[in-house]
């Protein structure tokens, strides 16, 4: 399972120059306050990581001299020294030798005078550390087998001094800045599309009605809606395309580890297989590139921590090579990605006894944990179980780093381990910090989003299930009591007209293990939305974590659940067991029903609308066929009621284009028309129509029952 | 150096025209509700989220209703967009750099005023949009009003 690494080199140069940039610009801020423990931290981890990745991609001259740099300011960092300037001086020295090392042709292993030079670095910049350089951790020099060894995996991944020109031209790297521009211009576009679109069925619908005009009239207008619709699916595509271009596959991460492990378990003398799964599960292209260190962190750790030696592995009848599992597959939308090794699992005890040892809370309270809780001191920084220093990992570096980086990109980081059957490090992220599904609701008059992944389930309730407890508002919903807090309340706003409505919706919210339930005026459909931060000097407004942009132009406000939870106490701890015991209680609707209604008549919309929302389904309208048809396509709608004479494409052609769909096909659908003749109602149930109702016969009851008769 | 003139409450003041990207009408300004109470919201512009202020409520002006402002600058400087809404745009005055008036200790009272411009009959409080947003005290800019009235005077 070799990977083509040449692929990464110009991203690893490049990463490895941002960290040499770091590594820079924080020496200098140490020479001024050498004590400062963050700083020197941060030092350490930059050197850190420039010591993974080299190792990974096979620079060994700078990984030896960034693992000198490490262990240097670790010492620092353990209080062994102050920084003196002659320190500083042979850091300096050390970050200068390196880019020289990374634009080297004969990086792997050749013998260029690179070589003798950085083990010299090596030594001075251990010796200025007072440090000795430890045979265990240098073993290149002498000892030949291992140097042969080492040039023997190399050669099926032999980076040629002029890579290969194809390459250069098949992708191209592009900032990511550009890229969000590019997104930020073709919402903008959309934007500019649906304006457009108004314009022209407006003009387009004038000029039907006032038909005085000329023959070359009539074409141009003819040809400006076909303008019209080759710019909008023009502008469809290239959001969708740009959205496309952020995504790349798992691959791209889990291709640049093999080697890394390879080495990795040569060093440690352990026989480890590296396996893959659900490498074609796509990510955004930002969160990959988090992702690299973390890995890398993990797979070290499964390396040195778990796998343990052939020898111990045969005693305990496991098969002598050890087994990491590198898996990702998508949940919903999210992606999970889990590294998993077949060792020892994690020694509770041993973990026990060091969190004691270091202090990191009173021994008895350690003592008290469960296992679970004893996981989550590995996550503390600076905690490490390993007792020698590696090369590879050790010193704690390390899963303190993969949790801050998960927290990053929203996602989190989870470890199953039994003792003797392994561990598995479970990390859930976004599909994309881009794009984040929202559910739209209004309260007064304004929208504002509410992430998907906070909401349980949206139920409506009559103003007489609302009770009072401590001059608190709360709802019982399936025997929990739960707070309930008005979205109008929370923001000022005045309330909506209408005064007395017979229901009200509710959204169930969730954040850590609390859930509090939200009344909104009106639920408004889910959508996905491309949220956007807010700068200076909104940066910290209460219970708003972003805005976005909707398809008509305006901006709306993404709200920041866990805040109003947390300001809100006394949210509702979820039971485990209490949730699944409870009954659906009767008056409370499960999940709201959507509607799609397709309807030119905006009156007739809005006053269908009215009476569906009433009896508690959520209405999307569509302004006619063509519009439908995009709607259902992104978005599963429980049933579809579509007027007959519409432009664009009829009722009909709609009914009859939703029944092929894999989706529509069995999903109800009711025709709503002023079309009385037989012909026209056989023809509407040829096309696959459920129900007919007559305009003229127009009732909500009716409407009502049928709905009822039909998804009820 | 170029400046953008503007008017607010009767008063004439200016920004660099380097830090200015372009003036425009603003609909659909979508309210924080949360927000410091100059902040008159968010608008979108070409795909980002701008957020948008209320100068006259800044300087704690009269307070003046959202509707009678009807420009806004759009403002970047260290690549941070900031709308700044003004009533009404008086068009670009170049001046010469000697005619503009260092803070002196009344002008110092407001850490966003870089000076006074002189041009013709004309004074322009000019202001630093990057010291607009730090700054704190509010009262300040009426006693600078007030200082140069009297200074005219005198």
């Amino acid at each position: 399972m070799e990977f083509d690494k040449s692929k990464f080199i110009g991203q690893y140069k490049e990463e490895t120059r941002e960290h040499l940039q770091n590594l820079s610009e924080g020496l200098l801020k140490l020479e001024k306050s050498p004590e400062d423990k963050g700083m020197l931290e941060s030092m350490m981890r930059e050197a850190h990581t420039i010591k993974g990745s080299s190792t990974m991609m096979g620079y060994k001259r700078i990984a030896d001299i960034a693992h000198e740099m490490e262990s240097g300011l670790q010492d620092a960092l353990d209080g062994k020294m102050v920084l003196q300037k002659a320190h500083f001086d042979i850091l300096f020295k050390s970050l200068d030798s390196i880019p020289p090392l990374l634009e080297d042709k004969v990086t792997w292993e050749g013998a260029g005078v690179a070589r003798p030079y950085a083990d010299d670095l090596c030594k001075e910049i251990a010796s200025v550390f007072a440090r000795v350089v430890k045979k265990t951790e240098m073993p290149k020099a002498p000892e030949a087998p291992i140097k042969k060894k080492e040039a023997k995996a190399s050669e099926p991944v032999k980076v040629s001094p002029q890579p290969p020109a194809a390459i250069a031209e098949e992708s191209l790297r592009v900032d990511i800045n550009k890229l969000d521009k590019l997104m930020n211009l073709s919402g903008e576009l959309i934007v500019s599309k649906v304006r457009l679109n108004e314009l022209v069925t407006h003009i387009t619908r004038k000029f039907e009605t006032h038909d005085h005009s000329g023959e070359s009239f009539r074409e141009l207008i003819k040809e400006l809606n076909r303008a019209q619709e080759s710019i909008s699916s023009v502008t469809s595509n290239i959001q969708d395309e740009v959205m496309k271009v952020r995504m790349v596959p798992v691959s791209y991460l889990f291709n640049l580890f093999p080697r890394a492990m390879r080495d990795l378990a040569q060093k440690a003398g352990k026989d480890v297989n590296i396996e893959m799964k659900g490498e074609n599960t796509h990510l955004d292209k930002t969160i990959i590139d988090e992702m690299r260190d973390p890995m890398m962190h993990l797979l070290r750790n499964a390396v040195d921590h778990g796998i343990e030696s052939s020898q111990d592995r045969i005693r305990k009848g496991k098969p002598a090579a050890g087994r990491v599992s590198l898996n990702a597959y998508q949940v919903g939308s999210q992606v999970v990605v889990e590294v998993s090794d077949d060792g020892a699992g994690i020694d509770v005890a041993k973990v026990k006894a060091r969190a004691i040892e270091r202090k990191v809370l009173p021994k008895e309270k350690i003592e008290s944990l469960s296992d679970e809780e004893v996981f989550q001191i590995l996550f503390m920084p600076g905690f490490s179980t390993k007792d020698e220093v590696t090369e590879t990992s050790g010193r704690g570096v390390g899963l303190d780093v993969v949790k801050e980086s998960l927290t990053k990109l929203k996602g989190t980081v989870e470890v199953i381990s039994a003792s003797d059957s392994g561990t598995i490090f479970r990390m859930k992220m976004p599909l994309t910090l881009a794009i984040t599904e929202c559910l739209l609701v209004a309260a007064g008059s304004d929208t504002f989003a509410i992430p998907i992944d906070a909401v349980v389930e949206t139920i409506r309730i009559e103003l007489g299930q609302v009770k009072t407890v401590e001059t608190r508002e709360a709802i019982t919903v399936r025997n929990q009591i739960m707070p309930l807090v008005r979205l109008n309340d929370i923001f000022s706003l005045p309330t909506k007209g209408i005064v007395e409505r017979k229901y009200y919706s509710v959204i169930i919210v969730q954040a850590v293990e609390k859930r509090l339930g939200l009344l909104v005026d009106e639920l408004n459909g889910r959508q996905d939305i491309v949220g956007k931060s807010l700068s200076e000097p909104l940066k910290n407004v209460k219970y708003v974590s972003g805005a976005t942009i909707l398809g008509d132009g305006r901006v709306i406000l993404i709200i920041d659940v866990p805040s109003i939870i947390d300001s809100f106490e006394g949210g509702v701890v979820i039971r485990r067991q209490d949730v699944s015991k409870a009954m659906p209680g009767p008056i409370v609707k499960k999940r709201r029903k959507t509607i799609l209604l397709a309807e030119d008549a905006i009156s007739t919309a809005m006053l269908e609308k009215n009476v569906l929302e009433s009896a508690g389904f959520s209405v999307v309208i569509a302004r006619d066929g063509q519009e439908a048809l995009e709607k259902s396509a992104q978005e599963k709608f429980d049933l579809v009621i579509t007027d007959i004479l519409m432009p664009r494409m009829d009722g009909f052609e709609l009914t009859i284009t939703l029944r092929k769909d894999k989706l529509y096909k069995n999903i109800p659908i009711i025709i709503v028309t002023t079309r009385e003749s037989d012909a026209d109602k056989r023809r509407g149930l040829e096309a696959g129509a459920d129900a007919y109702i007559l305009k003229s016969e127009f009732t909500s009851e009716g409407l009502l029952n049928t709905i009822e008769r039909l998804i009820g | 150096m170029h400046l953008l003139c503007f008017n607010l409450a009767d008063k004439e003041y200016a920004v660099g025209i380097e830090s200015v990207r372009e003036v425009r009408r603003i609909k659909q300004v979508t309210p924080i509700p949360k927000a410091l109470d100059f902040i008159e919201g968010v608008v979108s512009l070409r795909g980002r989220v701008v957020p948008i202020i209320n100068l006259r409520k800044k300087l704690g002006l009269q307070s003046a209703k959202s509707a009678s402002f009807n420009r806004v600058l759009i403002t970047e400087s260290n690549n941070h967009v900031l709308g700044i809404a003004v009533d009404s745009v008086l068009g670009v005055t170049a001046i010469d750099k000697a005619n503009i008036e260092p803070p002196d200790e009344i002008l110092k009272k407001c850490e966003y005023l870089t000076g006074v411009g002189k041009v013709a009959k004309r004074l322009i409080l000019i202001i630093d949009i990057e010291k607009l947003l730090s700054g704190e005290e509010k009262s300040g800019i009426l006693e600078v009003h007030k200082m140069i009235e009297i200074r005219k005077k005198a």
